[in-house]
């Protein structure tokens, strides 16, 4: 763990100019049409690091993950104001290309999505539409993508057969895979491990933090023992507010705020 | 700080989001080409109607209205009307409606609540095979099979039983030759059964389990359920049904083609050839020898359309609510 | 006396015979009519069907000619109906339900599916035959088309929907455009309704007879070339069945039986390795 922990102050996490910040959410709102679903969320996220998002059903986390990728823009009605800052760019700026952010900024989502191609070919396809690499080139990338998700010795040698033989916890190993080829900076992983069994989401868990080195990953999650296992931060969310910000498990042990405490001792889910 | 990057130092490794011209530039071309092709359907059902109308046109402006109300169908001398065919059309849909209806209720009666479950599958893939048939095969089975035996033995039995009642009567006396509109309207009827009972069985598959479900616990019987519960339940999608039927039995060619006779006289008797407007069409296109000859058939064609919009347009308001429902 | 209740019995059991007949009675047809079609096909198979021509008329001879149009025809519909179609498809597919335009779209796609094909050639005549002035093989193609086209339209749409939209997101989340995902990703993904749509409205146009009619009419002599009237199975039919040859009668038979041999053989096929329910 580097130096994030110096960082961490009393309040919602927010901080003045720190150059080692990798994503700052500045007041940022969202409505599904006329309803306002995220409320002037402030909040930081450090480089190589692990976020957790926790909160009840509806609290907004989802919502507010699908905003970094801006893959909310595929509904008309659905509007985000306020700034994201990446690396110091606001990226919800309309001017701010979406391939560029979605080259740096990967997804995983809650069911595993593998494409209907082979093992090899779902990982193969999106490295190829970003660069001109020869067979030896792209059989090394996809060789340590699937390392980094901890698939490799699965898969390696059925890597022409079909993505949609697989387990769902290789499934969505394969997603993480897919996303880490393309070398995003920032991955999101919307709840990734709620379907799969405690095997595959301890493999999940473990190669989060061992590729944090790598990456800066931001994971929703309804499992708070996940969250304490994994997160560097936690954050929790209640109706679409951000409520508190902790390092660690410190949100589990010491919550600051009544509603968070509330939630964490099984008040309310 | 050190991130192990996914590439080694590969400097043919283009610069991230740079290749966005050449996706906006495919984006565009997808998007022109779906558009065009979804425009292109409207615009081709838009042709239809239109060249339809044109090439009729001549009639129109020769004949008027009476073209709609003159039996008289006479090539020598020019004159068309189209009160035949288009009699001719419906009195065999409407026959084919009488027999298909009720068989085509009767059949999804019977997949809900009398099969059990292992033949429903096979049952239902036998009488939508019904709807595979080409409808040049019914017709030519209607010719030398089914005609033949409506003469034989059907059409003798009418004459004799049915022939001299009052009122009904004319309906049912003439030459028992199997070739006529009785014939024509009961093979329409067989082939539309499985386009009305596939429809029908869908509908009754989609009401909620909970309404027949209580309906029973009530104590109703499986008819009372059906009758008395599902039925009111599904009437739009019923009635959409029932006109998509009458939509296709309209429309149908090769089926009565065959069997109608192709006549241009005038008769009330349903064991007399008659003439549907797509048998007329079909059988006399290439005889047209005179410009009003040919423009008389391409109208009755543009009515054909004009009739079997209006149907099918309701057929398909009537049977929207279950197409949501099964969303 | 009887009951209330026995009464209702009564009549619960009058209707559940009722419909068990009426069951019955479509059964009947359909095993009449595969019966005849067999038996009178059966019998007029030979392997000169597939050498030889169509003949004058009292004389025996094949169909080859008229396979040889068929397949042309049905070529020409699939290579020209299903880039549209599945285009066209995806257009609808990609604004869902709640456009308006892609509603109204929907809409008239039905009615032409169900549109009388005889009409459908009319139309084909109007725009083809009659500023070339004469018929030709490649507008029974065309009218073909014109049947296909909304088929492949309505089963690529609701194949396309039936994609989770979760799959076009993870292909977006990845940076890549639009068109890849879904020229990649979702198209495979429904590749196999997709594929039923194209397959079933094949089945659908092989038999179609109308039409041809006034497109590609008929021609009792070999060609290769689709620019003339083209020889095909169902006129073939037709006019051999409505002539008073026997000869041609046997002819039309075995026509009959192979066509309804490939229709139902394609139908069964098609339906047993996946249970579409569009057979409008």
């Amino acid at each position: 763990m580097s130096a994030v922990m110096s960082v961490e102050t009393e309040d919602n996490g927010s901080e003045t100019a720190n150059a080692s910040l990798k994503l700052a959410l500045r007041n940022l709102e969202f409505f599904y049409g006329k309803h306002r679903a995220l409320h002037g969320i402030t909040f930081d996220v450090p480089p190589n690091s692990v976020t957790a998002l926790i909160g009840p059903s509806g609290c907004g986390k989802s919502t507010l993950l699908r905003t970094i990728n801006r893959i909310f823009e595929l509904y008309p009605e659905q509007k985000a104001t306020g700034e994201i800052l990446l690396d110091g760019e606001n990226i919800l700026n309309a001017s701010y290309s979406l391939a560029k952010l979605r080259s740096k900024v990967g997804m995983v989502f809650q069911k595993p999505t593998p494409f209907s191609l082979s093992i090899f070919e779902n990982i193969a396809f999106p490295l190829r539409h970003y660069e001109r690499l020869s067979k030896a080139e792209v059989q090394q990338r996809v060789e340590l993508a699937l390392t980094q998700a901890a698939l490799w010795d699965e898969v390696k040698d059925k890597l022409n057969r079909s993505a949609l033989a697989l387990s769902g916890g290789q499934q969505q190993r394969l997603c993480i895979a897919r996303t880490l080829v393309v070398n995003p900076e920032i991955v999101l992983l919307d709840e990734p491990t709620s379907a799969l069994d405690p095997v595959s989401t301890a493999k999940i868990e473990q190669l989060v933090t061992e590729q944090t080195a790598n990456f800066t990953f931001i994971i929703v999650t309804h499992n708070l023992q996940q969250a304490a296992r994994i997160a560097d931060r936690t954050a929790f969310m209640l109706d679409g507010d951000l409520v508190e910000v902790g390092a660690r498990d410190q949100i589990f042990i010491t919550p600051k705020d009544e509603r968070t405490k509330a939630y964490v001792t099984g008040r309310f889910g | 700080m050190a991130r192990v990057a996914n590439s080694p130092e590969s400097a043919s490794a283009s610069p991230k989001g740079e290749s966005a011209f050449a996706d906006v530039v495919g984006d565009r071309i997808f998007r022109f080409l779906t558009t065009g092709a979804a425009w292109l359907v409207l615009i081709l059902l838009l042709g239809v109607a239109l060249s339809m109308a044109w090439g009729g046109r001549l009639a129109f402006q020769t004949f008027g209205w009476h073209f709609i109300t003159s039996d008289v169908w006479d090539a020598v001398n020019h004159q068309f009307g189209a009160l035949v065919p288009i009699y001719g059309t419906l009195v065999s849909s409407a026959l084919a409606m009488l027999i298909a209806v009720p068989v085509s209720f009767g059949i999804a009666l019977f997949l809900a609540e009398v099969s059990p479950p292992w033949l429903s599958g096979p049952i239902g893939i036998a009488i939508e095979l019904l709807a595979a048939i080409p409808s040049i095969i019914y017709g030519m089975w209607g010719l030398f099979v089914f005609a033949p035996f409506m003469a034989d033995i059907v059409e003798p039995w009418l004459n004799d039983h049915l022939g001299n009642l009052a009122i009904i009567g004319p309906l049912f006396n003439g030459p028992p030759i199997g070739i006529g509109m009785l014939t024509a309207g009961i093979i329409l009827g067989i082939m539309i059964i499985p386009f009305i009972s596939s429809i029908m069985r869908d509908v009754f598959q989609a009401v909620p389990k909970e309404l027949r479900e209580s309906a029973f616990a009530l104590g109703a019987t499986p008819w009372e359920v059906t009758w008395r519960v599902v039925l009111p339940h599904t009437r739009s999608a019923v009635m959409g049904a029932t006109f998509l039927g009458l939509g296709r039995a309209l429309g149908e060619t090769m089926a009565v083609t065959f069997v109608l006779g192709n006549a241009h006289d005038f008769s009330t008797s349903l064991l007399m050839p008659g003439n549907s407007i797509a048998a007329a069409i079909a059988n006399e296109f290439t005889e047209a020898d005179s410009p009003i000859y040919l423009s008389s058939l391409i109208a009755l064609g543009f009515l054909l359309f004009v009739v079997t919009f209006i149907v099918l347009a309701i057929a398909r308001l009537m049977l929207m609510r279950l197409e949501r429902e099964s969303e | 006396m009887i009951s209330v209740v026995q009464r209702r019995q009564i009549k619960n059991m009058i209707a559940l015979v009722a419909a068990t007949l009426a069951t019955l009675f479509g059964l009947v047809w359909l095993v009449w009519i595969l019966w005849t079609t067999l038996t009178k096909g059966a019998a007029a198979l030979s392997p000169r069907l597939f050498t030889e021509m169509t003949p004058p008329p009292g004389s025996d001879g094949g169909l080859l000619n008229a396979f040889y149009g068929s397949a042309l025809m049905i070529l020409i519909a699939v290579v020209i109906g299903t880039p549209i179609g599945i285009l066209a498809g995806t257009f609808l597919a990609e604004r869902g339900r709640k456009s308006v335009l892609a509603e109204v779209i929907r809409f008239l796609n039905d009615i032409l599916l169900s549109a009388p094909s005889i009409v459908l050639g009319l139309f084909i005549y109007e725009l083809v035959v009659r500023p070339i002035g004469h018929f030709a093989g490649y507008a029974g193609g065309f009218a073909l088309a014109l049947i296909l086209l909304p088929v492949v339209v309505r089963t690529t749409d609701e194949a396309l929907r039936l994609v989770p939209h979760y799959l076009r997101e993870a292909g977006l989340s990845l940076g890549l455009p639009e068109w890849k995902v879904i020229l990649n990703i979702v198209y495979r993904s429904a590749s196999t309704g997709i594929a039923t749509g194209v397959l079933l409205a094949v089945a659908r146009i092989s038999g179609e007879t109308a039409p041809l009619l006034f497109t590609a009419l008929n021609n009792q002599f070999w060609t290769f070339d689709p620019r003339t009237p083209m020889a095909n199975v169902p006129v073939v039919i037709f006019q051999y069945a409505m002539s008073p040859y026997d000869s041609w009668h046997k002819l039309a038979w075995a026509g009959a039986f192979v066509v309804t041999a490939f229709v139902l053989g394609l139908s069964i096929t098609v339906r047993l390795v996946l249970r579409p329910r569009n057979f409008k």
